[in-house]
């Protein structure tokens, strides 16, 4: 089954939620199981009634990999596993695995809790799901069962992202989920080797994004702070829990440790030091310098940043708070919106990616009148900055990881349609393989001209490579191997002849040709005989040449000596027609002698 | 395919193995035993030591030996900077190395010797925590030595004259193993040389070598990221298990199930690090004595009138039980002074082969004085002999200062202004009452085995297995508690000689749980290492190597081992040296103090035993089995402390790797020469009594030795191509197939052929003898002429008068007969006539 078959259930051709179908080799495996934040019903989850209309979902899917925590990648899969009844294998990271229960309990909340939806899954649920992950580490190369190996690689863009190198039989998918090609504060690059992968499926979140230096967006982002407190503004910066917001505490954290400044800094989340621990714990998962110096010094205590109150909202004063969640969509970030966004001495900063139907997206396409469920209004007078503090790779580092893993067919998923149809054009133009981006729902057909194992006798490969040595060294000849082809097990080999006859337990036919010479020679056949032996020593050297009773015998070659003490005798050369080379060069031998 | 063993040392094992083309390291392992025969380094002058009267052999005046041989109560020593015993270099030329493959950290301290300066241009793989735990090990020992000049007792630090003269000292000196070939240790920027070539690795992960092999590190239970190697071929498997654990071989207790949500409050040896190798789970025989530690209430010894004679019962179980005693003897009472129970008069004479047995005699360990024997009493805490002795100890305080000159004024804990009361802020998580603890038996992991990745290998070959046979980790575990226990109690302080990693996480764990429960929970515990914060800190970040219990603290998050709360609280202090300002300051006994090197001869460990060697109310207990403990302490002698062994090696003993070995049911077995059996032993398993435990298999075993190389018969008779897609039409079952071939890199692909191809290239396939009448035809197409054709009783005969040709073509071959000149015709007719009615297959 040379097929690749990619069918998006969400991401394709879009940012909301990441779900992707992939069956190869006989293997269905789902990329991802993410939410859609922009939604508030059933279109929040990746539709699975399209896997099997009815009936149980864990025959058609053979296993489940989740590439990171972020709730449009992981968010789903409470759903599936308790709700829908998957009851398969599941995949993540460790600290995917820690962290991902913590996000979706937050969510969990913010959804029942304050905006009282039902059917949705309960925290007995979340925890019965975790329950059932296999967690798996980087370069681990993981049978999920006979045919089918996973094997996690870094990917950089938050704690415990990987991507995933999938293998069915001889054909392989790589699937980078979100991933990120610059290292920054606190994370390394993502890495890959030369896998080379029949289809690698990338994220394209940034395809036609070309981001300005780090140090550059991160002094933007200082300086725009700055000016906002110095003249008494408050700065709200929605974050989610882990990832880009200890990144930008540290950053502030330095900043305001350089700069000697006394303006109040804010977590607001009761998470944070749980969510420090994660890093502390998972340091090994951070990037090189973090790493070297966690025995000194813990990055992650921070000195500046406090804990927020919810009652801290109304006080006058500049001051900067982070608040979850990052898209401003429910909880504490949009309640604080709510109050700070009519004054426009105040900023929000968006550091992320905004999916469509969040109070984010709005505000970042120039919303100037935000309307709320109950018809509240909030007119946005405050600043508002976007600035890229995703860890997407941008359109280098897809080219880049590109190079790295040297697929042979590229998928984009997780991005606009508009900047993928660039990205692809790209790809297609400078790496000459092809490019695909379908859209969600639509299946898209690989064909991977496969390489079939196939095993070679190793008597086979040495008489070629006697042969070929044999001939004086031309760095053009070919190579080449003859052999028969058998199947047994399923498994082919490439055997010779008597290999084969043995195999299948037939004896071979044997053809032997016999020549006579004519030999003046007087005393006994044997005394001949031993002369013989002397001149055929002489002639092949580094052969075996056995002698008895008269009879010499070189490999198949038989040589017989007859005849009366005292007359001529007669010698029976006798070869089979495989030895053909050697039998005739030894009768050309002995015919030389006689004559 | 060849090993070749590089050491003789089968606990720090070294083989090579020439395999598929490529030369593979396994292990690097470094023996330090050689260190035994120097005298000890002190990290400050000892004036003991220095004290110490030279040695030169009678009769012997040479002036180069002057000043290198030191004795010390009739015992000789060299008087230098020790030595130790790398890997054999001329067997294998270490430029020729392709790879080398660690399987843990105690296996890889001669990495420098081999890697720097020889040539070496290979590639050294390891996972991770191997490699920083490694780092930390090699970079302990090469800071003590780079700080320790020379000698300890004045020796310039090269002394070399003594290995000339070997046949002339005393023994045990002149029978150390070939110390011409002993090394100093290298230096510290060799070292990091040597561990920047290392290539970290998961477990799991399939390291591709020279695309000839694949290499994957196994998790091996022993451990942090300690792993089996697996090397494979698509026809070939060769396993190396070195270090591995499956304590899962033990009955399962009852009380793990009962209560399995306070695993740390005992004091069961439960390995921390080490994801069990997974294995079958042994059934589930409930522990024999299991309803007896049920039913048996706490109670004063003696006063119950069920038990009257508690001592001589439990000896008897003790002998019996098939588990072991130490949860029997455990101190289910608080510890008494000996002789003044009435229910456990005078230890008697009868030996119990278990009881440990405290030295503080110059003695030599063959030969042991069994007037010194004694029992210990189950209840009792095992007593050392000068106590038993002598039980009137005077008391005294210990002294309690690290500075002799400091004039320590001795004090009861709390008592003293400079040290206040001990902090009660650490409160222990879940402790459980003393007897409730005891109640629990031997432990065990509870994860079941499966050694999947290392069955069916071609070769297994095996080392690293326990080197205290003899002694089970549990009990050792709970004996030292003991000991520690009672030792402090009496106001004494407690020395353990430890590396900076591995079973110390373990120890700090339940020592400080069993101290908690003994009501000793004011007892500081200090940790003392260059790479001591770096040690601590870096278990507490290793989630993913540790087994699942521990692993599910992470999850909360929470550290997986106690020891950074342990730090947080003040109970435990760690420094780099005894003599940092910051530690000395809070320094205080009694107190128990971890610190190394195991060898006593250089480190902390020397100072404070030099310190404390005088007083009886100290103890040191040895736990790390890598050097024998008599050895250890010989050059400290006469010691008055208390001396306890407890080696804690968690290594498979020989009745769990001969169960390994039979469920991994490999095709060869290698292992060091000391684990084979024993030369003429008949048959696998033929042990008599009287013979050494070792390795058995129902399979061919080679033993190994030093400088020693064995081969392996190759089974081999396939290797692995790919054909291209543009073959795959060509690919028939049951036909010929022709080929190009393309290697490269080992790796071999199967293209279609080069066209055009020589019809005389093909070579044939003469299955079946030629059909009669078609080789009639094909003969006079090749202008040979009518061939008379008579029928024969196995088939025909052809006859070509013209060429005085004849053909016997039988079923099973066919014989021609013919001038040589007429030859290459007949073949071109056999070949057609084939071909054109080829034989099936
Ligand atoms: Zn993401």
């Amino acid at each position: 089954m040379p097929d690749i078959k990619i069918t998006p259930l969400g991401a394709g051709q879009d940012v909301g939620r990441s779900c992707i179908l992939l069956s190869m080799g006989g293997k269905n495996i789902m990329l991802d199981c993410g939410m859609h934040m922009g939604y508030n019903d059933e279109r929040r989850f990746p539709d699975f009634s399209y896997i099997v209309p009815e009936g149980p979902i864990t025959s058609q899917i053979d296993c489940v990999i989740i590439s990171h925590f972020h709730l449009d990648h992981c968010g789903a899969l409470p759903y599936m596993s308790e709700m829908i009844g998957y009851t398969g294998p599941i995949y993540m990271t460790h600290p995917t695995k820690a962290i991902a229960p913590i996000l979706l309990e937050d969510m969990r909340k913010v959804a029942v809790e304050r905006k009282g939806e039902s059917n949705f899954f309960t925290s007995q649920m979340i925890k019965d799901c975790i329950k059932k992950v296999t967690a798996v580490t980087l370069h681990q190369s993981v049978m999920v069962d006979n045919d089918l190996e996973i094997k996690a690689y870094y990917a950089g863009h938050v704690l415990g992202a990987a991507m995933f190198w999938i293998r069915v039989g001889s054909q392989s998918v790589v699937y980078t989920g979100d991933y990120n090609m610059t290292p920054d504060r606190h994370l390394g690059a993502a890495w890959i080797d030369k896998c080379r992968p029949d289809l690698l499926i990338s994220e394209s979140t940034y395809a036609t994004t070309i981001r300005d230096s780090k140090r550059c967006r991160e002094r933007d982002f200082l300086k725009k702070v700055h000016e906002c407190v110095e003249k008494g503004g408050k700065v709200l910066i929605p974050v989610f829990a882990l990832g880009r917001a200890q990144e930008l505490c540290i950053l502030l954290e330095t900043y305001w440790e350089r700069m000697n400044l006394k303006y109040p800094v804010y977590f607001a989340l009761g998470l944070t030091e749980k969510a420090n621990n994660y890093y502390k714990m998972f340091i090994t998962w951070t990037n090189q310098k973090i790493r070297k110096t966690f025995v000194q010094r813990n990055m992650f205590d921070f000195k500046h940043i406090k804990p927020f109150d919810k009652t801290y909202i109304d006080n006058p004063g500049a001051m900067v708070v982070f608040a979850t969640p990052g898209m401003l969509h429910a909880g504490l970030s949009l309640n604080i919106f709510k109050k700070w966004a009519p004054y426009e001495q105040n900023m929000v900063i968006m550091p992320g990616f905004c999916v469509q139907g969040t109070v984010g997206h709005k505000i970042l396409n120039g919303a100037k009148k935000v309307e709320f469920e109950n018809r509240q209004v909030v007119e946005v007078k405050m600043a508002v900055e976007y600035m890229s503090f995703s860890a997407h790779a941008d359109a280098k580092g897809i080219m880049q990881l590109i190079q790295y893993c040297e697929p042979k067919n590229v998928l984009l998923v997780h991005g606009e349609a508009q900047k993928m149809e660039f990205l692809k054009e790209k790809i297609e133009q400078e790496f000459k393989i092809n490019c695909y981006m379908p859209a969600n729902g639509e299946t898209c057909t690989i064909n991977t001209p496969t390489k079939v194992p196939i095993d070679i006798s190793l008597r086979l490969l040495k008489a070629e490579s006697v042969r070929y040595n044999a001939q004086p060294p031309d760095p053009k000849r070919r190579r080449v191997i003859h052999g028969i082809l058998c199947v047994k097990d399923n498994r082919m080999s490439l055997l010779d002849i008597d290999e084969v006859c043995e195999e299948i337990g037939i004896s071979r036919h044997v053809i032997r040709f016999t020549s006579t010479v004519r030999f003046d020679d007087s005393g006994p056949a044997v005394k001949t005989a031993e002369k013989l032996k002397t001149l055929l020593e002489e002639k092949l050297q580094g052969w075996s040449i056995t002698i008895s009773d008269g009879n010499i015998s070189v490999e198949s070659v038989l040589i017989k000596v007859e005849g009366e003490d005292d007359s001529t005798k007669n010698i029976y050369v006798s070869w089979t027609n495989q030895d053909e080379d050697l039998g005739s060069y030894i009768l050309g031998l002995l015919q030389a002698m006689v004559e | 395919m060849k090993v070749y063993c590089l050491s003789s040392d089968a606990a720090k094992p070294c083989f090579v193995i020439s395999f598929r083309g490529l030369m593979i390291m396994l292990d690097c392992g470094l023996s330090a035993q050689s260190v035994l025969s120097f005298l000890p380094l002190p990290p400050v002058p000892s004036a003991r030591l220095a004290a110490l009267p030279s040695y030169s052999p009678p009769h012997i005046n040479d002036p180069l030996l002057e000043g290198e041989l030191k004795e010390c109560c009739g015992r000789v020593f060299v008087d230098s900077l020790p030595e130790f015993c790398p890997p054999l270099e001329q067997v294998v030329d270490f430029a020729q190395l392709d790879a080398i493959l660690i399987s843990n950290y105690t296996c890889m301290m001669a990495l420098p010797f081999v890697t720097e300066g020889t040539g070496f241009k290979g590639q050294v793989y390891a996972t991770e925590p191997t490699l920083q735990i490694g780092r930390f090990y090699l970079e302990e020992l090469s800071e003590w030595l780079r700080e320790a000049g020379g000698g300890a007792g004045g020796g310039a630090g090269g002394a070399r004259r003594w290995k000339e003269l070997l046949h002339l000292l005393p023994a045990p000196l002149s029978q150390a193993a070939r110390p011409r070939a002993w090394r100093r240790l290298y230096s510290a920027q060799v070292l990091a040389k040597a561990l920047a070539r290392v290539r970290v690795v998961g477990y799991d992960e399939r390291v591709e070598l020279f695309g000839a092999l694949e290499a994957s590190p196994v998790s091996s239970g022993f451990c942090l990221g300690s792993a089996n190697w697996v090397l494979r071929s698509p026809h070939e498997k060769i396993a190396y298990v070195s270090g591995s654990s499956t304590l899962t071989t033990h009955p399962r207790p009852i009380n793990q199930v009962r209560a399995p949500a306070h695993p740390a409050s005992s004091t069961r040896y439960v390995p921390h690090a080490p994801r069990p190798i997974k294995q079958v789970r042994a059934p589930r025989t409930p522990p024999i004595n299991q309803v007896r530690a049920l039913r048996t209430p706490p109670h004063q010894p003696g006063t119950c009138p069920a038990h009257p004679a508690p001592s001589t019962r439990y000896v008897t179980h003790a002998h019996h039980a098939p588990r072991p005693i130490n949860q029997v003897r455990a101190p289910r009472t608080p510890p008494h002074q000996p002789g003044t129970c009435p229910a456990h008069p005078a230890p008697s004479t009868r030996y119990v082969p278990r009881a440990p047995r405290p030295i503080n005699q110059v003695r030599a360990p063959a030969h042991p004085a069994p007037s010194t024997r004694y029992v210990t009493h189950a209840h009792h805490a095992p007593r050392p002999i000068n106590q038993v002795r002598a039980p009137r100890t005077p008391p005294h305080q210990p002294g309690t200062c690290l500075h002799a000159h400091h004039a320590p004024s001795p004090h009861q804990p709390g008592t003293c202004p400079a040290h206040p009361a001990p902090s009660t802020r650490y409160v222990p998580r879940a402790p459980r009452p003393i007897n409730q603890v005891r109640a629990s038996t031997l432990t065990t992991h509870p994860r079941p085995i499966n050694q999947a990745a290392l069955r069916g290998a071609d070769l297994l070959l095996l080392a690293g297995l326990t080197q205290t046979p003899a002694h089970n980790p549990d009990n050792m575990l709970g004996d030292l508690c003991v000991h520690a226990g009672v030792t402090l109690r009496g106001g004494g302080a407690v020395l353990l000689p430890v590396y900076p990693s591995g079973v110390l996480y373990d120890l700090l764990e339940c020592l400080s749980m069993h101290l908690d429960t003994a009501g000793l929970s004011q007892i500081p515990l200090y940790v003392i290492s260059p790479v001591a914060d770096a040690s601590l800190a870096y278990s507490n970040i290793l989630a993913e190597w540790v087994s699942t219990a521990k692993q599910a603290r992470v999850y909360v998050p929470e550290e997986p081992f106690p020891h950074a709360a342990l730090a947080r609280a003040g109970r435990l202090r760690h420094a780099a040296r005894l003599h940092d300002h910051s530690f000395s300051e809070h320094f205080r006994t009694p107190c128990v103090v971890f610190c190394g090197h195991p060898s006593l001869r250089f480190g902390a460990a020397v100072h404070l035993l030099e310190l404390w060697a005088a007083n009886p109310a100290h103890a040191v207990i040895f736990t790390e089995p890598d050097f024998p403990y008599l050895e250890a302490l010989a050059p400290f002698q006469p010691l008055a402390m208390k001396a306890f062994h407890c080696p804690i090696d968690t290594s498979l003993n020989y009745s769990q790797c001969n169960k390994l070995v039979r469920e991994l049911r490999p095709r060869a077995l290698a292992v060091p020469e000391q684990y084979a059996p024993p030369r003429g032993a008949a048959g696998a398993g033929g042990a008599g009594a009287g013979a050494r435990a070792c390795v058995t298999a129902d399979v061919p075993v080679l033993a190994l030795r030093r400088g020693g190389v064995a081969a392996v018969a190759a089974r081999r008779t396939l290797a692995r191509a790919a054909a291209a897609p543009a073959l795959l039409p060509a690919l028939r079952p049951r036909a010929p197939l022709t080929a190009e071939l393309h290697v490269r890199d080992n790796v071999l692909t199967l293209l279609p052929p080069p066209a055009p191809l020589q019809p005389s290239a093909e070579p044939d396939y003469d299955l079946g003898p030629p059909n009669v009448d078609a080789l009639v035809r094909c003969l006079a197409a090749e202008g040979l002429g009518a061939a008379r054709v008579e029928a024969s009783p196995a088939g025909a005969v052809l006859h070509l008068p013209r060429h005085d040709a004849l053909l016997h073509v039988e079923r099973a071959h066919t014989h021609v007969f013919c001038e040589p000149r007429g030859r290459p015709a007949l073949r071109r007719a056999l070949r057609a006539a084939a071909r054109r009615d080829p034989a099936p297959l």
